[in-house]
């Protein structure tokens, strides 16, 4: 079983986003970076799976140089090879970043290429139809729950009313979501042998971008007037005549 | 001419698909796909928010959500169509639908668009982290694929005078059904507390542990509300994965969130700006979650949040 997982580096941004001066990038200066909660759990299941069946486990991310972090981070929670696909900084939309990719891994053969359902910044979800358009392969969005049964995958998808199920052939694509699974922590001794591992940087051609970025911008404040109700229990009589209202 | 992909379940057109359609009719004429085997009252539906034309399309094979087929669908019917763009609404399904439609005709999506604006250059104005941050940016030449996001725009009824079905036959070949529920297993209703629950109490990091819910759970019981938890509180194994409200768990819209020991980061408030009314208990004053809440509270949640529900026991 050989599994791809493609990861975005993203910043780890808490109660306010703030934008740059010229409005086209998100201020980055004092945060973190980590990859999106749904890649978290396509990382999980493909150290599962690898677990299980043996084979091969890679994870590929297109980025900045420092986008390696990531990938070392999901080498150390057990996936065994990192490819880079490296950018100038500047953001790739959607279908530059899909045909980079399928470029890349066209003629390996992958059994499942894994996803998370959307990024967490740019929040498109398109990346992995669109690869594996490029791929002629099929993929299933919004994965929950994910077995391998008798050479097929059968996938479960939360949908409105009901858990839906898709039964597809292998090769495949899966976009996985949030709380599939619990993604582990790494280990030490993982972080230790990641740190070891040699990454396979490439450097791809951009296509031409179809859009055009104008500017970002914050949504409009909500313009909330907090009232206060106190401090400590002192304030449980006024939260109970609140909550009276809602009964 | 704008095409217009309407989503619809037993008949009934989803709701989220009228907000987006009084969106479609803002930037042009909208006449709509409709891929249902019987369109039952959809049609009328339409006419009420403006659609004077359905292009209906029946096909036994898509009685079975397959997005693949379906995206093939709306890319065929772009073409014949020669429509301006297409839109559609800015669900799960929809944006999955609606990126097969672009990825056939080789055309980006601007999906979850809150704004667009026609001209030369189409401007599209889309929510980035959940709505946490906008981007404005510009599309090419005609058509152009978007989606609307939800819960941005309200549906507003604009009578077309008639209402017309004219059948369209796309050209699916098998491969374009690789993709497509082979079963579904209806929820148990009262396992989908938290999307439908009147009141919602959310406990994050400042719960502390398992244990610390129960104090939630106390109040909850005593109020009729559904308890659910921020990333932090699943992740940490104190509440099942099913329970995570924000971004990526559950998006809840209920008339009262009470927010218990959560900061506030725009992950979770994605999950929750649904809420009618939103009360938070937090021991931090400066926690952001005070500048987006209707109702605050400084305080340890394991000493306010049992005072509440003794003092809600007297009182009701």
């Amino acid at each position: 079983m050989n599994v791809l997982v493609c990861v975005k580096r993203i910043p780890d941004v808490g109660a306010k986003i703030l934008i740059t001066d010229d409005g086209r990038a998100v201020q980055t200066k004092n945060l973190g970076f980590v990859i999106s909660p749904h890649e978290e759990c396509a990382v999980e299941l493909a150290v599962q799976l690898t677990e299980k069946h043996g084979g091969t486990s890679t994870v590929l991310t297109l980025g900045v140089p420092d986008s390696e972090d990531q990938l070392r981070e999901c080498l150390a929670r057990g996936m065994t090879q990192g490819i880079l696909l490296e950018t100038g900084g500047e953001e790739w939309d959607p279908q530059q970043t899909a045909k980079a990719i399928a470029e890349t891994v066209k003629g390996t053969p992958f059994d499942l290429l894994l996803f998370g359902q959307e990024s967490g910044d740019g929040c498109y979800g398109q990346v992995a139809i669109r690869v594996a358009q490029e791929l002629g392969l099929p993929c299933v969005s919004g994965v929950k729950e994910f077995s391998l049964e008798g050479g097929k995958a059968v996938a479960g998808v939360e949908a409105g009313s009901g858990k839906e199920t898709y039964e597809v052939a292998l090769p495949a694509a899966f976009t996985c979501k949030d709380g599939m699974n619990v993604p582990r922590h790494p280990s030490l001794r993982g972080t230790m042998m990641a740190k070891k591992k040699k990454i396979d940087v490439r450097k791809p051609a951009a296509a031409p971008p179809r859009t055009e970025l104008v500017r970002f911008r914050a949504p409009p404040e909500q313009n909330k007037q907090v009232e206060m109700l106190g401090t400590g229990v002192g304030a449980a009589p006024k939260v109970a005549e609140v909550l009276l209202k809602f009964r | 001419m704008i095409l217009f992909y309407v989503e619809h379940d037993g008949g009934v057109v989803d709701p989220i698909s009228l907000q987006a359609l009084t969106a479609a009719r803002r930037v042009g004429t909208v006449e709509a796909v409709l891929v249902a085997l019987e369109p039952g009252g959809i049609p009328e539906t339409l006419k009420r928010f403006g659609v004077a034309k359905v292009h209906h399309v029946r096909d036994e094979r898509l009685k079975s959500y397959s997005p693949e087929a379906i995206g093939l669908c709306l890319a065929q019917a772009c073409k014949a169509a020669n429509a301006e763009a297409v839109i559609g609404p800015g669900t799960e399904k929809g944006n999955e639908v609606m990126t097969y439609a672009a990825a056939k005709l080789g055309l980006p999506l601007a999906n979850n668009a809150v704004q667009i604006t026609p001209g030369e250059k189409w401007t599209v104005v889309r929510q980035r982290w959940g709505g946490g941050l906008l981007e404005e940016s510009t599309l090419p030449a005609a058509p152009r694929i978007l989606t609307v996001a939800p819960q941005v725009i309200a549906p507003e009824e604009a009578p077309a005078e008639r209402v017309e079905l004219i059948p369209f036959k796309p050209d699916l070949n098998e491969s374009a059904f690789r993709v497509r529920v082979a079963r579904i297993e209806k929820f148990d209703p009262k396992g989908q507390g938290l999307k439908t629950a009147k009141i919602v109490v959310g406990g994050g990091r400042g719960v502390g542990g398992p244990d610390g819910f129960k104090c939630l759970e106390e109040l909850a019981a005593a109020i009729g509300a559904v308890v659910g938890g921020s990333r932090v509180a699943i992740n940490n194994g104190w509440r099942p994965p099913t329970d995570q409200i924000g971004l990526t768990g559950s998006r809840i819209t209920p008339k009262l969130y009470i927010a218990c020991g959560i900061s506030g980061a725009i992950q979770h408030r994605a999950g929750c700006k649904g809420a009618e009314k939103i009360l938070v208990i937090n021991k931090d004053k400066d926690a952001p979650f005070f500048t987006h809440a209707d109702w605050g509270v400084i305080g340890d949640l394991h000493e306010v949040v049992p005072a509440v529900t003794r003092a809600y026991k007297n009182l009701a």
